[in-house]
């Protein structure tokens, strides 16, 4: 009889074919979550064109995104610029071509660099917030009590959060522009003893407006992207409080992995 | 009105976000020169590396122009310039393609050309191009160089190479082996009659130095006492004449006064000469102060002295600044006036007085004894005065860092500095009032000082940064804990000081 028991018992899978499983899995979970933040920036779109408008409540999410991250973008932007001025010009130097500080400066920080880290920052300091708040609302069923009193949640809570992330990033992205600028230019000009005039007439010959487009564009993307994504996994969370800290975590991570995509796709397709 | 402050507030950074990307889009807009300002004008490159749009045309190193565009025609470069029509280009006019440094930054000099030839129309073609200066031009010197250096080795190789060539070699280095022997056998056979030849030459080249040395000494001597008579006759000449004078009534006169003028030396000698005894015997102060060894090395220390104190007071650097740095939590400003006094580059004295809003905390205990009861009451006030707080400290610098200790903010307290970015940038740390009961911990602060100009600096930092935020529960005021803070100063040396004091008006 133990025998018969025994025979009937599941047998454990090969390694290599629960690995496959797994990989297979993972993949089908990754595809279906840019499916479901592509459908839901549909419906974003589709309800922010109606009404009510509710300006109260984007008013809200703009200034808690964008007035909100006004400090930490800045010195963020101060510290690279500075960073950024005082290693190149180390390098700079080998070549005798310190004169170059600024330009390079500039362009890395206008193209790549203010975007980024903007859009980092916002995820970090409001993106996790954003989706945190969404979780405990799904999961303590205020966002169905929403929907009992025929008020439709995306149109409630996601539109301003989404609208605030493609309307700031930008914002932050200029700032973070000028602030780093400041900060490369006081370790260039003021400390490393570069001449205020070189700095400047490089800068303004190697910068085109159209880097500075292409930074602002970038900083619409990834706001979108962002706060997008961290919308999904709070609106989609599940499972108690556990859940809504296992989206959260999944968010920040799905939400910097986008930034990063993202800006080599639109790099190359903006050049 | 509470509704409009999110909006306000939002509003406020998209303007300002708006403002920054007007600034920067007018600073980085080239000069875009329109079809009515400028000309157009092409040439050819057969290498336009590193030529781009917008690349600058300069003339004498301003810019003038910028390259519009580039397209490929055959096997050459075909560029268009867009020049400002202010600039008188001719048809002579040379193009030469130039980088600015090893990084490959290519720009293009324009030599406008000469009115022996008619100006460029527009559209028109200049002719003259230069496509390989600077580091093309020295990499394509060292190709030919190379080749050079190849031709010549190919040619040795053909000469010395193989059997024929070492042949030819080996017998070339017989020949000057036997040329050189003979030389030697030559000079030794011959020596002997050649060390005659010699010694006799020598014989005579003494004979005839020594006869034109006698004759050059007799005849320098007489050229020299005829010149020096004449010298003298011409002095003496000159001294009758002033002390004569022109004419023979001045005679008399000039003879008397100077009888006069001799009794008066006369009689001066004879005083200095009692002086110069009174001095030798030691009579009087000076003959004290020159004749006691005590006293005058006395003298000597009492002079060293005063040269010491002299040349401290002429090194002390003088540094006077004012501060003042917005606490955040506080709400309110703190501000204060310092003086350093900086006797060498590597110590000082700092002196502040400071207007802090946290004031000073003084804990007071108060009995009370009732009348009825009998059993006296004691309490414990803490006042918060309102009152100016006192630093002095003194400090003494290492390398990088500078080290201070003495009274901070009216208590005693250390402190340290890292200077960084040849002292543009320093990291500031005060740790003071160890004992105050209000504070759990010592008062730790952190400051970060960057200077932005000749006499201007900004400071940020944090201060208390170990306590927990207290507050005074009548004011709100707070009294410890953590607190960030920013602001900036203003400091003038002593020479700043002399420069600005006299052009201060005095009433």
């Amino acid at each position: 009889m133990a025998t018969e028991n025994a025979d009937k018992a599941p047998k454990e899978p090969h390694y290599l074919l629960q690995s496959i499983e797994n990989f297979g899995k993972g993949a089908m979970r990754v595809i279906s979550d840019i499916g479901g933040v592509t459908w839901l920036g549909f419906q974003v779109a589709r309800w922010s064109a109606r009404r009510p408008y509710r300006l109260h409540n984007l008013f809200a999410q703009l200034d808690f995104v964008g007035v909100g991250s006004v400090f930490i973008v800045a010195l963020t932007g101060v510290f690279t610029g500075m960073v950024f001025a005082h290693q190149s010009s180390r390098a700079f130097e080998l070549f005798d071509a310190e004169s170059m500080v600024g330009p390079t400066v500039a362009l890395t920080l206008t193209r790549e660099l203010a975007p980024v880290f903007s859009a980092l920052m916002v995820t970090m300091r409001a993106g996790s917030a954003m989706c945190t708040e969404l979780g405990t609302m799904r999961v303590t069923e205020q966002v169905d009590a929403l929907e009992t009193m025929a008020v439709n949640p995306i149109q409630y809570l996601l539109v301003p959060r989404v609208l605030s992330g493609l309307i700031m990033v930008p914002v932050l992205t200029m700032l973070f522009n000028t602030t780093g600028m400041a900060g490369s230019y006081f370790v260039s000009v003021i400390a490393k003893g570069i001449s205020a005039g070189t700095f400047l007439s490089r800068t303004q010959q190697w910068v085109d407006p159209i880097d500075l487009y292409e930074g602002l564009i970038k900083g619409a993307i990834f706001g979108l992207s962002v706060t997008l994504v961290c919308c999904y996994k709070g609106y989609n969370a599940s499972g108690g409080a556990k859940g809504v800290g296992q989206a959260t975590t999944q968010a920040m991570v799905a939400s910097a992995l986008s930034i990063f995509i993202l800006d080599f796709f639109v790099g190359v397709m903006l050049h | 009105m509470k509704k409009l402050v999110t909006p306000f507030r939002v509003g406020l950074l998209v303007l300002t976000a708006g403002a920054f990307f007007f600034a920067f889009f007018m600073f980085a807009r080239k000069g875009g020169l329109s079809e009515k300002e400028s000309i157009d004008v092409w040439a050819y490159f057969r290498d336009a590396s590193g030529l781009s749009p917008k690349s600058r045309v300069q003339i004498a190193g301003i810019p003038v122009g910028e390259i519009s565009q580039i397209t490929l025609e055959g096997t050459r470069a075909k560029v268009w310039l867009r020049i400002r029509d202010d600039v008188e280009l001719h048809e002579d006019a040379v193009l030469t393609k130039r980088s600015e440094s090893l990084l490959g930054d290519y720009l293009l000099d324009l030599n406008p050309g000469t009115e022996k030839t008619p100006r460029m129309q527009d559209n028109g073609q200049i002719r003259r191009v230069i496509d390989t200066q600077g580091m093309e031009a020295v990499f394509e010197s060292l190709s030919q160089i190379t080749a050079d250096i190849q031709q010549v080795t190919a040619a040795l190789r053909d000469v010395l190479g193989g059997e024929r060539g070492a042949g030819s070699l080996q017998r070339i280095v017989e020949n000057l082996i036997r040329l050189s022997e003979s030389v030697d056998a030559t000079v030794r056979s011959s020596g002997e009659r050649l060390n005659a030849i010699l010694v006799n030459f020598e014989g005579v080249s003494d004979d005839v130095r020594g006869l034109t040395q006698e004759n050059q000494a007799e005849v320098t001597r007489i050229v020299d006492n005829i010149e020096y008579i004449t010298e003298d006759v011409r002095e003496v000449l000159a001294t009758v004449k002033k002390v004569v004078g022109a004419n023979e009534g001045d005679l008399k006169e000039g003879v008397a006064s100077l009888k006069e003028t001799v009794q008066k030396l006369d009689r001066t000698l004879g005083n200095l000469e009692q002086i110069t005894h009174n001095v030798r015997e030691g009579e009087g102060v000076v003959g004290t102060l020159l004749t006691d060894r005590a006293l005058g090395q006395k003298f000597t220390d009492a002079v060293s002295d005063a040269s010491d104190y002299v040349n401290r007071l002429t090194g002390l650097q003088t540094e006077v600044g004012l501060n003042a740095s917005y606490l955040m939590s506080q709400g309110r400003a703190k501000n204060g006036i310092s003086l350093r006094l900086i006797p060498k580059p590597d110590k000082y004295y700092l002196l502040e007085i400071i207007d802090d809003p946290r004031g000073l905390v003084e804990v007071q205990v108060v009995q009370n004894n009732p009348p009825g009861s009998g059993q006296p009451v004691v309490q414990t006030q803490k006042i918060i005065k309102e009152t100016y707080k006192i630093s002095a400290q003194f400090a003494k610098r290492y390398y990088f860092t500078t080290l201070r200790f003495g009274l901070i903010e009216s208590t005693g307290g250390v402190g340290a500095d890292l200077h960084m970015l040849e002292d543009v940038l320093e990291l500031k740390l005060d740790a003071f009032n160890f004992s105050a009961e209000e504070l759990r911990y010592p008062r730790l602060r952190a400051t970060l000082r960057a200077q932005a100009f000749d006499h201007l600096f900004v400071i940020a930092g944090m201060d208390d940064i170990l306590n927990a935020q207290q507050r005074d529960t009548a004011t709100n005021r707070l009294i410890a804990g953590r607190d960030f803070f920013f602001g900036g100063g203003i400091f003038f040396t002593d020479d700043d000081l002399k420069a600005l004091l006299p052009s201060v008006p005095t009433p």
